[in-house]
């Protein structure tokens, strides 16, 4: 190891390199390409021969801004996370994470921290309608137009560019706002990981092209419909004389389709009754209703083999009585519900599928009006395996079939369920607006909705981080701690929203109360309502909250010379922070750059005077203080030993010495003391 | 016998059988690795029957059960020339021995004995199944110890239960228990209930499957290069630490 402290340089200053990275990932595959850091792409072609397109005629989808969207996404961003603890509920204690900026810059920040650790991602991006505000991204550069831009908003709520429909490149403008996004959040899916994202039939089409194209054909997973509200506001525009749109959509795809093992069980569940209400009000026929009251004296009757040559015992039963739910409600002097409920487990209805087992079962016994059940073992299906009993009634040998198949008794209710398919039909979406206790003009999705979504995708050690990049009010972090209230997870939100200035109109409309007046952007609305939601849940205590950071530029200066006073210039570079940027600041700007989470357990100790940050349970201590004398030193040095950790690394500033003595000299006694990393910055 | 350990042992001179056993005995009837036998071969310099607590001697009457049956139990003394590979020698000893065994390794001024818990294997008339085996660390005649001394005096032959060979060998189990115990806390302590007795157990494998886990978080976090996790892995060994401490207490 080095004498010396390696200084910060410019790169530094900057988010991961994708393509640097890509580069180095071809490398590996094919070294014969990459010479010198470059890529050979004619030895690349010849490598890949076969497989070249040729014809100028082909399959893709491409639009104007397509390389440049691209090439935004994989430039490094220059910006860095500030934290805020003020503004967030328990800072020390929480993971869940609420970070206020332009996603895209955020989601380059978070791309060493993050990369392959989110198992969902859920977004409700602005389905291009007409009147969506589409924020525009600048190609030169994107920070410097995110900290200018958000502040600018007209009165009538008119974002700084809405994407109306007349505009000639309308589809192109909202693909190149979700190319790139798309792009950055796929490197944060683990490769199990699945993405959902809400859209309706203006974009549908696009979106599954440009998912196809960034994540993959093959790991398409579902098209889901949903039944949405009825659209409202149908005045002009021509949509009176369409039909009223009620579905909308939920695309899903997996990272790696061979990484992704299968969606967990998740039934639609809703009370039986209600349920046969309704089948009977569409004019269907019920039929689960009779209940096999005895099933009188069972005798041996025969032994038939399957096709697979096992054995099929049939029993004879003499005297079985049937009675029908209105019948024993009547006796027993009860309700048909209380009925259901007292005979659940026999309640059943026949059916004539045919089966070889049942073809079987008739050849071996007769045409009469008579009873035999049979004892086998299945080879597939639900019961394989097992000694499987299965009844047969009447003269042509009717399978009986058990309503406790399809439905369950759950604390003295019977509940209907059904595995879940493409359509989900039964939210509630008239209760939503009352969801979280905050009105939210833009469109709140039901928290039920994305629960679904959570338990689809959920490990079995709940413990997954669910990215939201268009967060909104907040429904997905809502969901989660709603999720985790109930089975005990410890799952964790990452949530980022655009601090999008709410118009004067929809303030004074829905935030003009006294204790909403603090509101000035959608930010704002999305911590107010996890705030209140908190309230109804007890069993996560102190992990209940979120942190918040702020996307700002950089705290490290970068070398902006200006040459007509070189001499500040220099000065300027020899405190290289920017002076208004708090220790806490550039302490989490230095955990993005080495990929650390945001929630890392930090402890701020004073150590001989000085403040210092002690990270990740004494793996990585942090001290910003300017001045520093060999007391700090000595004084992490026996911190450490104290926690002792499994590795150790210190940083610096380069500026933070007391003179050139005390920086040789710190490197010796840290390295005394087992520490071998030593940074500055 | 009065030599170490069997002063503390207190077997009854009945049970005396002190006959010397071959090694060419184990190679034919155990199942032994070309590693094993190079250690059995240069670890191990002679083997002794020294006991067995068996009906005849004792009065302790026998047990059948449907798996297994406590007839007896064989005191196996085996003199080592060298002590690196104990724990895996006390493994092939119990599994060659269809018997419930305590064995005692003798070094020069030191042993170490071990108990286990076998099932007979069902399919394999000869062998046993080990459930679980435990070896101590050196035992020193001086027993200057505290802990090593509690648990030599509570190793007495009448200390242990008397009811049949089964429930005497078990004796001898919650010793190596309270045993094992001991050395996280350096309390010897034996729980009177059984309540007690399985708390204590389920304590001390809480503790060891702690161990075990930070053990190989450690291996992980040596294998890994990238900084940041190292540092989640640091993160995640410190929480376990602290639950290893809490266990520890339970104790």
């Amino acid at each position: 190891m080095s004498d010396t402290i390696p200084p910060l340089t410019e790169k530094d200053g900057e988010s991961k390199d994708l393509v640097a990275e890509n580069v180095e990932k071809l490398k590996q595959l094919f070294p014969e390409i990459v010479t010198d850091g470059k890529v050979d792409f004619e030895t690349l072609q010849e490598v890949l021969g076969e497989f070249k397109e040729e014809s100028q005629e082909r399959y893709s989808f491409t639009w104007n801004g397509k390389s440049k969207a691209r090439k935004l996404a994989m430039t490094p961003s220059r910006g860095t996370l500030r934290p805020a603890p003020d503004e967030s509920v328990n800072w020390d204690s929480t993971e869940h994470l609420f970070i206020e900026g332009d996603n895209l810059e955020v989601l380059k920040l978070l791309q060493r921290s993050y990369h392959g650790k989110v198992k969902m991602i859920y977004i409700d991006p602005p389905y291009n309608t007409g009147g969506d505000f589409i924020y525009r991204d600048d190609y030169k550069d994107n920070l410097k137009n995110y900290l200018r831009s958000t502040g600018q908003v007209d009165e009538e709520g008119k974002k700084l560019s809405s994407n109306p429909e007349y505009n000639g490149r309308y589809h192109t403008d909202w693909l190149n706002m979700m190319y790139p996004r798309l792009l950055l959040s796929r490197e944060l899916l683990k490769d199990d990981g699945v993405i959902f994202i809400s859209i309706d039939d203006n974009e549908v089409q696009n979106l599954k092209k440009l998912c196809d194209e960034v994540i993959g054909e093959d790991n398409f997973l579902n098209l889901i419909s949903v039944k949405a509200k009825p659209s409202s506001g149908a005045s002009g525009g021509g949509e009176d004389k369409r039909l009223k749109k009620n579905v909308e959509f939920l695309l899903c795809y997996t990272k790696d389709r061979n990484s992704f093992s299968k969606f967990n069980d998740v039934y639609e569940e809703r009370n039986l009754f209600s349920f046969i209400e309704e089948y009977r009000e569409e004019g269907k026929s019920w039929k689960y209703t009779r209940v096999l009251y005895s099933l009188g004296d069972k005798s041996y009757f025969t032994t038939v083999k399957d096709g697979s040559g096992n054995d099929i015992k049939i029993f004879k039963h003499e005297d079985v009585e049937f009675k029908t739910i209105k019948e024993l409600a009547d006796s027993d002097n009860i309700t048909e519900e209380e009925a259901y409920i007292k005979y659940f487990d026999r309640v059943f209805r026949d059916t004539n599928a045919q089966s070889s087992i049942r073809q079987r079962v008739i050849e071996a016994t007769d045409d009469k009006d008579t009873f035999y059940s049979i004892e086998y073992m299945p080879i597939s299906g639900r019961n394989k395996g097992e000694i499987t009993t299965l009844y047969y009634k009447g003269r042509n040998k009717d399978l009986i079939a058990w309503l406790s198949d399809v439905a369950d008794k759950n604390n003295g209710e019977l509940i209907k369920r059904e595995k879940l398919g493409t359509l989900w039909d039964n939210f509630n979406w008239n209760n939503i607006s009352k969801e979280g206790s905050i009105k939210y003009p833009n469109g709140k999705k039901p928290i039920s909705f994305i629960r679904r979504m959570i338990e689809l995708t959920s490990s079995e050690s709940k413990d997954d981080i669910i990215l939201d990049f268009f967060a909104g009010s907040g429904s997905t972090a809502h969901a989660t701690i709603d999720l985790n209230e109930e089975d005990g997870g410890l799952r964790r939100s990452l949530s980022i929203q655009l601090p999008e200035i709410i118009s004067k109109k929809d303030k004074k409309k829905y935030y003009s109360d006294e204790e909403l007046k603090h509101i000035e952007t959608v930010a704002d609305v999305f911590k107010e309502r996890l705030i209140r939601s908190f309230k109804k849940y007890e069993r996560q205590g102190k992990n209940l909250g979120f942190k918040v950071f702020k996307l700002d530029s950089t705290n490290i200066k970068p070398w902006e010379p200006n040459y007509d006073n070189l001499q500040a210039s220099i000065e300027a570079v020899i405190e290289n922070s920017k002076p208004d940027r708090a220790e806490s600041d550039v302490l989490y700007e230095i955990l993005l750059k080495y990929g650390l989470d945001l929630a890392l357990p930090i402890e701020v100790k004073e150590i001989g005077g000085s403040k210092v940050f002690v990270a990740g349970s004494g793996a990585l201590f942090i001290c910003l203080a300017p001045n520093i004398d060999l007391n700090v030193v000595e004084g992490i040095a026996k911190l450490k030993e104290e926690l002792e950790p499994e590795l150790t690394r210190v940083v610096f500033r380069d500026s933070g010495f007391k003179d050139d003595m005390v920086k040789t000299n710190a490197v010796q006694i840290l390295k005394q003391h087992g520490i071998e990393d030593v940074r500055s910055i | 016998m009065k030599q170490f350990p069997y002063a503390y042992l207190n077997i009854p001179e009945k049970c005396l059988i002190d006959k010397r056993v071959y090694k060419k005995l184990f190679f034919e009837n155990a199942k032994l690795t070309v590693t094993d036998k190079k250690w059995f071969t240069k670890d191990i310099d002679t083997i002794h029957w020294a006991y067995s607590v068996k009906p005849s001697a004792t009065l302790i009457p026998a047990l059948k059960e449907k798996h297994y049956s406590y007839d007896e139990i064989a005191v196996i003394e085996v003199e080592l020339k060298n002590d690196d590979h104990s724990k895996r020698l006390a493994d092939i000893i119990h599994r060659a021995i269809p018997y419930p065994l305590l064995i005692s390794f003798k070094g020069a001024d030191w042993v170490r004995l071990s108990v286990a818990d076998k099932r007979f294997n069902l399919a394999d008339n000869q062998a046993a199944t080990l459930d679980e085996y435990w070896v101590t660390d050196r035992l020193y005649a001086d027993a200057a110890n505290k802990v090593d001394d509690a648990f030599l005096k509570q190793m007495d032959y009448d200390r242990q239960p008397r009811l049949n060979v089964k429930r005497f060998y078990k004796g001898w189990i919650e010793a190596f228990i309270s045993y094992n115990t001991a050395l996280i806390t350096g309390v010897y302590s034996l729980p009177d209930s059984q309540e007690l007795k399985q708390k204590q157990v389920e304590a001390l494998n809480k503790y060891r499957k702690l161990e075990q886990e930070i053990t190989d978080l450690r291996t992980k976090l040596k294998k890994r290069e990238a900084f940041n996790e190292q540092v989640k892995l640091n993160v995640d060994i410190k929480k376990l630490e602290k639950q290893l401490m809490q266990t520890a207490k339970q104790l």
